[in-house]
This record gives structure tokens, C-alpha cells and sequence, in this order.
């Protein structure tokens, strides 16, 4: 790394840390992280601009009380959009590929569950939408 | 002994996101401002809600640093510099005014807007660890999207593209940058970045013109890509190649992107550029004695008592060699 020289950095990031209880959560509640352009967070879900990153927050709730599980989620086409973990707990990132729909399944230790809240409303799954870039060209 | 280029060094500390700046007035008896237009992040708009530990990572400088003892009051001259961004940031990192502290808050600049096409590096460092983590690599959201080569990436199409820090099969980290396509070339003094009252102002764009030097001095202008709102674009950039309209009264030696500006005499002068495809100009007004000014000065010093009978009567005595011939004049 001789010679190189670091002039910009870029700060940011979040924790969500769910506290120890009971298993079986009633439902996961799900927070989004608008992405850096395009219309972020809609009613639907989310909306995606392709080659963007968003974030998932996942907590397992019981009636507001935050539980520990394991949490995944996966993406039914990834041809549209790419589900991967963090290396932070119960912290995903969704990737926008290409235009299109998809939708995103959560499971909490292995089981698929569709009592969710995204953003405190309650739905079964999170519907993605990737659509092309609108950036200044 | 001529002091060589002393490198930047930038200590890493967490400030937050970038996103509405105001004034900072962060030391005492404001020995320190950083402005920044609210809502900048970044040389140009960067996005925000970035994640922590990208770094913007400027290449090597291909003659290792340009000696100089130029006038730091002048503006420092600066080495041979390939990236717009780079050079502009050294710039203001190398001032003599400000200190390691002060240069932490460079870091509100955030990753810079780059050019399409233009190379750049990303590197990422886990914040925690201190240290490069060997296991981690840095990848586009989409692949497709970016060229590799030896300069480092290029994004091939304009937007936002997403960089993922990847730690085996997980998520680390990830940020985003934004490519634009380059419509025009800039020019601005590197020293616009520091303001006569000791503040930093940001730039996003090329310098008022006309340029306003002193007959006399130095300056260092950067040459950049600017989108179509005049925001500077970075990344590496093609040689650049600079003209004076008026070598007599502005002479220019190309460093790479930045032209090293001597003013040599009072007059107007188009200073003209080209880097690649992207051509652009910028006015400099020289204030201060005029080329006939000075020549009328020599040959007024050579008409001194003695030498009244070798005086050249054509004006056509270089400067320098005037200055020459008056100090002999002068001497006993």
C-alpha cells in the first residue's frame, strides 16, 4: 500500500441489537433504509434503482418486545434483486440487479414467516421493485 | 537543500454522515472554518447515508513529489497529479496553515462524484480493526457496471452504483458512489479551496473568472471534468496539455492535471487546456507592471549615468536580462 494515500472517507452504518426474551416471535418487524436515490420507501415496499444497495433491518417481536432468533430472508428472483446478510446480526442488504419486481420472504429460525410490520405496517412479505436509475447523467 | 512534497497523511475518525454542513468553527478564535454549501457532501454531491470504512484512494504520484520551495504564500505548486479530486485535496492538506486536526475534517467530503469512465480505487478498512482486513473485498452491486484495469475501476455508465464490502458469503459494509457524464473541462486555482480568511471553501465547480494574479507569483491551477452542472468529477484523467495565450506575461508547465502558473507581468491572458477529449479556458488577469512597463524600467536603469550610450533603444531587452543589467548598473 506504499505510496497510497486515503483522502475521503465515508461514515455511516447502524446497529439494531434485539434484546434476549422469549422465542416465537409474533411477527418481524421489518425497517427499511431508503436507498441513495429513487423513491426509496413506498406503501408497496421497496423501491430499488438498479445497482443501489438498501437495508434491511429484521427484529423478531413478541406484541413490542424484541427476541432473539436467527433471521434470514432470501429473494424469490434474483434475477431482479439479491438478498445477502450482514456481518452485523439480523442485518441485510437488498441488491438491485436489474429492473423489475420480486419479493422478499423473511424466515425466523428456518421457518418462513409472513407476520411482518415494515415500517410498522403489517404485511406477509416485502415487495421489491427495482427500476432503472433516474441519477444525474 | 529544496524540501520535497511532503505526502498528507489522514488519520481516520468517525464524524458521521455526510449530509447538510454548516460552518464549523471548531478551534479557538476561529483559526479553523469548514465551509461546505449545505446539503454537500463531497467535491460534487456525494449520496448519503454512506457506510463506514470506504475510502477513496488516491494513486501514487508518478514523479514521487515535485520539488519545490515555491511560495507557499503564493499558493503551493503542486506535484504531478493524475486525479482532479487528488490533486486538489493534497492542495489543501499541504497548507501550510493547517494541521493534522484541521485534516480531519476532510473527511466530510465524503467519497467525491466520479467521471464515467475515469479510474479510480476503493479500498475498504474495517473501522474496529485498524487495519486492512485481508479477507474482505470490495465488489460492484452489479458487476457488469464496472471495468477493472491496472489504474483501478471505472464505472461505465452514469448513476449511483453500490460498492459491497464482502467478508466471505456476508455484508460488511457497503456505500455508494455516483458516476456523471463529463461534459466540459474546468479550471480552478488549487488555493480556492482555502479562503483568504483561513477557512476551507468548498468548490463544485471552476473558478470565477478572470483568475487574479499578482505579477510575480505562483499559482496552481487543476484542471477537471465537470458535469453539466459544473460539478467537478473525479478520477484519472488523460495528460493534460496547457497554453498560455501570452507566454511573456503567464508562462505554464503541465504536472498531469495541474498547471504550475507563473505570472511574469501585468496583462490578460487566456489560459487554455486540454485533457483528452475535454477541452476548456479560463481567464487570468495579471496585475501589477506591464511587460512595456518593465522593459521601459530596464531600459530606463541601463540609461543610467555610464551607461546612458549602451542603452538598447528598442525595448526589445528581455525581462530578465534587464533585471540583469540593472543590478550591474547598479553596482559600483
Amino acid at each position: 500500500m506504499a505510496n497510497r494515500r486515503v483522502l475521503a472517507m465515508a461514515f455511516g452504518g447502524s446497529l439494531v441489537a434485539c434484546s434476549s426474551s422469549p422465542p416465537s416471535p409474533a411477527v418481524l418487524a421489518v425497517t427499511l433504509t431508503s436507498p441513495p436515490v429513487g423513491e426509496g420507501l413506498t406503501d408497496a415496499g421497496l423501491s430499488l434503482p438498479v445497482g443501489t444497495v438498501a437495508e434491511i433491518d429484521v427484529c423478531p417481536t413478541d406484541d413490542g418486545g424484541d427476541i432473539d432468533g436467527s433471521v434470514s430472508a432470501r429473494a424469490d428472483d434474483s434475477t431482479y434483486a439479491v438478498l445477502a446478510a450482514m456481518t452485523t446480526p439480523n442485518q441485510f442488504v437488498v441488491i438491485g440487479v436489474a429492473p423489475g419486481d420480486t419479493t422478499v420472504r423473511f424466515f425466523f429460525n428456518g421457518q418462513e414467516t409472513t407476520s411482518l410490520t415494515i415500517d410498522g405496517t403489517p404485511a406477509n412479505v416485502l415487495a421489491v421493485e427495482v427500476v432503472p436509475q433516474t441519477a444525474p447523467r | 537543500m529544496i524540501p520535497r512534497w511532503r505526502r498528507p497523511l489522514l488519520l481516520l475518525v468517525t464524524l458521521g454522515a455526510c449530509g447538510p454542513v454548516g460552518t464549523f468553527d471548531l478551534f479557538p478564535a476561529g483559526s479553523f472554518n469548514l465551509s461546505l454549501p449545505p446539503g454537500t457532501c463531497g467535491i460534487g454531491p456525494a449520496l448519503g447515508v454512506p457506510s463506514d470504512g470506504f475510502s477513496y484512494v488516491c494513486p501514487a504520484l508518478p514523479d514521487g513529489g515535485l520539488d519545490s520551495d515555491a511560495a507557499s504564500d503564493a499558493g503551493a505548486v503542486l506535484p504531478y497529479e493524475s486525479d482532479p479530486y487528488c490533486a486538489l485535496v493534497a492542495e489543501v492538506m499541504s497548507n501550510p496553515r493547517i494541521g493534522v486536526s484541521e485534516a480531519l475534517f476532510l473527511q466530510l467530503y465524503g467519497i467525491p462524484t466520479v467521471a464515467v469512465g475515469a479510474p479510480f480505487q476503493l479500498a475498504y478498512e474495517d473501522p474496529e480493526a485498524g487495519a486492512p482486513t485481508p479477507s474482505i473485498t470490495v465488489a460492484a452491486a452489479v458487476p457488469a457496471d464496472v471495468q477493472s484495469n491496472q489504474a483501478g475501476l471505472s464505472i461505465t455508465v452514469p448513476g449511483s452504483l453500490g460498492f459491497l464490502a464482502w467478508q466471505g458469503a456476508d455484508v460488511a459494509a457497503y456505500t455508494h458512489i455516483l458516476a456523471r457524464s463529463p461534459v466540459s473541462l474546468g479550471l480552478s486555482p488549487a488555493s480556492s479551496f482555502v479562503a483568504a480568511d483561513h477557512g476551507y471553501v468548498g468548490t463544485d465547480g471552476s473558478a470565477a473568472t478572470p483568475l487574479v494574479l499578482s505579477a510575480g507569483s505562483i499559482e496552481s491551477v487543476v484542471a477537471f471534468a465537470e458535469a453539466d452542472d459544473g460539478t467537478m468529477l473525479a478520477g484519472g484523467s488523460p495528460a493534460c496539455t496547457f497554453e498560455s495565450s501570452a507566454p511573456q506575461l503567464l508562462s505554464v508547465q503541465g504536472r498531469g492535471v495541474v498547471a504550475v502558473l507563473m505570472a511574469l507581468a501585468g496583462g490578460d491572458v487566456t489560459l487554455s487546456a486540454q485533457c483528452g477529449l475535454l477541452d476548456g479556458s479560463i481567464g487570468v488577469q495579471i496585475t501589477g507592471p506591464a511587460l512595456n512597463a518593465d522593459l521601459e524600467a530596464s531600459a530606463d536603469a541601463e540609461q543610467a549615468p555610464g551607461d546612458a550610450g549602451e542603452a538598447g533603444e528598442d525595448g526589445a531587452t528581455a525581462p530578465d536580462a534587464g533585471s540583469s543589467d540593472a543590478s550591474e548598473a547598479g553596482a559600483p
